[in-house]
């Protein structure tokens, strides 16, 4: 064991209602984001970055979307012959119902011990999946080990009013020595809270440690909300993440905190820190941008062909916008075909939509129409 | 273990009509197309034709050439018993060897084939642009089973005096030889891509070497001489896109036509893909007041200015009031602002500052060399 190596866990459990239909059938970490990008790049790049190889993934139900993108994580350098590597546990969902019918009262945190101390490490990085950030993970354990606490949890600051609205969301009390606790109730004068993103840093003795109370408590639930609830018997500090955040948790902040990629600061601040976001590459043909086309205020990915008009919309790879056609403030999946005419308004079109010659689909500002995978619209077709 | 077929990816070319754009790097190492290098069509045809024992001999410039392939996995060639392998000169007890020709690169890695101990050798440059089923090829030649199969390619007849020209029988049976004729009584180019029975190939460069050491190239010394012997030949017709971009206007040239999204390449076609190494950068920023037409971009561009029938590779960046017409910006260049670039190839991580002007004219394509500052001394001293 080296007593400064790091292994990590994400947890990719969570789900919200509010991201239906964009989560059916896939966790949020797979959620494509960027044009190019999946939600887990962004961890998987800050891990990486730090030199950590070996990862565990836990994942609500099935992990094939997750599997078919990272693969052997070779992008992200975790896929050495020596050490290392990602380590997948599915359908924690099912495997939470079988152990609470079948094995009450032995140990629920087995998968995450047994591949704590297969990687060889001392201490272990907490994620939760629904965040698109750049974190220098480096940055936290090092104040993790110049202000000596038990456990390093990264926060960022946001204006008080989000909290109450979205109810997931937990907030820390963070006093002026950096030590934290969980914040019961925000005070009305309150302009910024410090919420915690679910990310620790700590000893893997110390999160054994917590798994063990956890059992004897009858706690039984991903390691996040584990260390989230035992936070007040350990010695918290606070480390404040300045950097680019974002939570996946419905579908107007994936709306939203995509389309703010258009805005050059956001995009900047994280596609151009010091470390780059790794995805796997897929060899797509230059996109093409035809004679007749007229792009403004726009992204893409590579493998595109645009005939059309696409103002202030982002579009994925492979995606074809035929002549006449109009795509604004929308965001176009993968494999998109928007038929000669289509007008597309407010609409997100999720992987492989086909849009039929001339069809008007139209969303609002307030209310994002979202097409489902695979989905053919033709002039009949109703949401 | 014996192996059906080697490939040997003739890539050690200087490209010395490539000017600038070879200074410092091989010619299959130039980049082609928005994304590629020259050599990716062809390994990507390996690849695709399930050729994976592939040789890639270098020389000229090789470290750009070495870092793009690598260890082969961008066109899956990092396999268990098989893969690419770069092939470099080397010295030995009988002193350095430099490679003095095509066959003379073969021979000297005569170790590395004799390994693999292959039924067949293909030999490929790593210098053309073109999409081939390479199988289809060697099926042609287990029917025939010569000592040697040629590719060759129909060329307009008034330009046939650039070629080696295959003088072939009504069975495609080659009987003579011509390089670069000046009266031409075919239109057979030879590509320079040759499949041999590797026996007969081994026994003529390894008896050679024994005596006269006079089979340095295949063209001028080996053809000839299987001719001479009585060995037979055929050439194998292939009649789809194929480009030599030998000079800086056919490189130019070569890319003008490849935007268009129904060039005979097809570079879309998920049946052969092109593979290339590629690093992940951030989607194509097309800004609020930027125009790009008829024009191709690939990952990281950043353009605020105006695009107009250009290929831009990665990681460009048009500033505000510039302007890009009928040309190639190679990966990393940056374009400042009120630029204005028409008919030129601006090198990789070339730097044109504000208010410069890069024009060339469509006889005269104008180059900036990898890493060049063009402008921006005007500007600091007033």
């Amino acid at each position: 064991m080296k007593r400064h190596k790091l292994c990590a866990i994400l947890n990719l459990s969570k789900n919200f209602e509010e991201l239906k239909p964009l989560n059916k059938n896939r966790p949020v970490a797979a959620l494509p984001f960027g044009c190019r990008y999946c939600i887990i790049d962004f961890m998987l790049s800050s891990i990486s970055h730090a030199g950590i190889d070996s990862v565990a993934l836990f994942i609500e139900k099935s992990g094939r979307s997750i599997y078919d993108h990272i693969r052997s994580a070779r992008e992200w350098d975790m896929d050495s012959a020596i050490t290392g590597g990602t380590f997948t546990f599915s359908q924690q969902r099912w495997k939470h119902r079988h152990f609470m019918e079948n094995n009450h009262g032995q140990d629920y945190y087995g998968d995450h011990r047994l591949f704590m101390k297969k990687s060889r490490a001392g201490y272990v990085v907490v994620m939760s999946g629904e965040y698109v950030l750049n974190l220098d993970i480096d940055a936290v354990v090092q104040h993790h080990f110049t202000t000596p606490a038990d456990i390093t949890v990264v926060y960022q600051n946001v204006p008080a009013e989000q909290f109450g609205k979205k109810a997931h969301l937990k907030f820390l009390e963070i006093d002026e020595k950096g030590v934290a606790t969980n914040l019961k109730e925000a005070a009305p004068e309150d302009k910024k809270l410090a919420m915690n993103t679910e990310i620790y840093i700590l000893k893997i003795d110390t999160l054994n440690e917590i798994m063990d109370r956890a059992n004897a408590d009858g706690v039984y639930a991903d390691v996040g909300e584990v260390l989230t609830a035992y936070l007040p018997m350990y010695h918290v500090n606070a480390f404040e993440y300045t950097g680019y955040l974002a939570g996946i948790d419905s579908v107007d902040a994936y709306y939203d905190r995509n389309m703010e990629m258009l805005e050059e600061a956001h995009f900047n601040s994280l596609f151009h820190s010091s470390k780059p976001v790794i995805t796997r590459s897929k060899n797509g043909a230059p996109t093409f941008y035809a004679e007749e086309s007229e792009v403004r205020e726009a992204q893409c990915a590579t493998g595109c062909e645009i005939y059309g008009k696409v103002y202030h919309s982002l579009l994925f790879r492979d995606v074809v916008v035929e002549q006449d056609a109009a795509v604004e403030n929308s965001i176009i999946f993968a494999g998109g075909k928007i038929g000669r005419g289509a007008k597309l308004d407010y609409v997100i079109l999720d992987k492989a939509v086909t849009v039929d010659e001339g069809v008007e689909l139209c969303g609002t500002r307030d209310a994002i129409l979202v097409v489902p995978k695979n989905t053919h619209v033709t002039k009949e077709w109703r949401p | 273990m014996k192996t059906e077929i080697v490939a040997m990816i003739l890539a050690g070319g200087q490209g010395t009509r490539l000017g600038k754009l070879t200074r410092e790097t091989a010619k299959p190492a130039v980049p082609f197309g928005g994304r590629y290098r020259i050599i990716d069509f062809t390994l990507s045809n390996c690849t695709n034709s399930g050729i994976y024992n592939v040789g890639v001999v270098t020389q000229y410039q090789p470290l750009e050439l070495n870092e793009h392939i690598g260890n082969g996995a961008a066109w899956g060639l990092d396999r268990r018993n098989s893969g690419v392998k770069i092939l470099q000169p080397y010295s030995s007890a009988d002193g350095e060897k430099w490679f003095r020709g095509t066959a003379n690169a073969i021979y000297q890695n005569l170790a590395y084939i004799d390994s693999q101990n292959p039924e067949y050798v293909l030999i490929l440059s790593g210098d053309h642009i073109y999409k081939m089923d390479y199988m289809e090829m060697l099926e042609f030649h287990k029917e025939r089973n010569p000592a040697l199969t040629v590719a060759v390619i129909p060329v307009p007849i008034e330009e046939a005096s650039r070629f080696g020209i295959m003088n072939t029988d009504s069975t495609m049976r080659v009987i003579e030889f011509e390089e670069k004729p000046k009266e031409p009584k075919n239109n057979l180019a030879s590509m320079g891509i040759y499949i041999f029975n590797w026996p007969i190939l081994r026994r003529y460069l390894v008896e050679d070497q024994a005596k006269a050491r006079q089979l340095e190239d295949f063209g001028k010394h080996v053809i000839p001489s299987f001719l001479k012997n009585g060995e037979n030949i055929f050439a194998y017709s292939f009649d789809n896109y194929w480009k030599d971009v030998g000079t800086i206007e056919s490189l130019w040239e070569a890319n003008m036509d490849f935007i268009n999204p129904r060039h005979e390449l097809n570079i879309r076609d998920q049946s052969w893909r092109i593979y290339t190494k590629t690093i992940a950068l951030p989607p194509q920023f097309i800004t609020r007041k930027a125009k790009v037409k008829y024009s191709m971009l690939v990952d990281g561009c950043y353009i605020a200015g105006e695009v107009y029938h250009s290929i831009l590779s990665k990681d460009v960046k048009v500033g505000e009031g510039s302007k890009v017409t009928n040309s190639i910006v190679m990966a990393g260049a940056t374009i400042g602002k009120n630029v204005e670039v028409a008919y030129a190839i601006i090198g990789e991580n070339a730097h044109i500052a504000d208010n410069a002007q890069v024009i060339g004219t469509p006889d005269s394509i104008e180059v900036v060399g990898y890493s060049e500052v063009i402008g921006g001394l005007k500007d600091e001293e007033a």
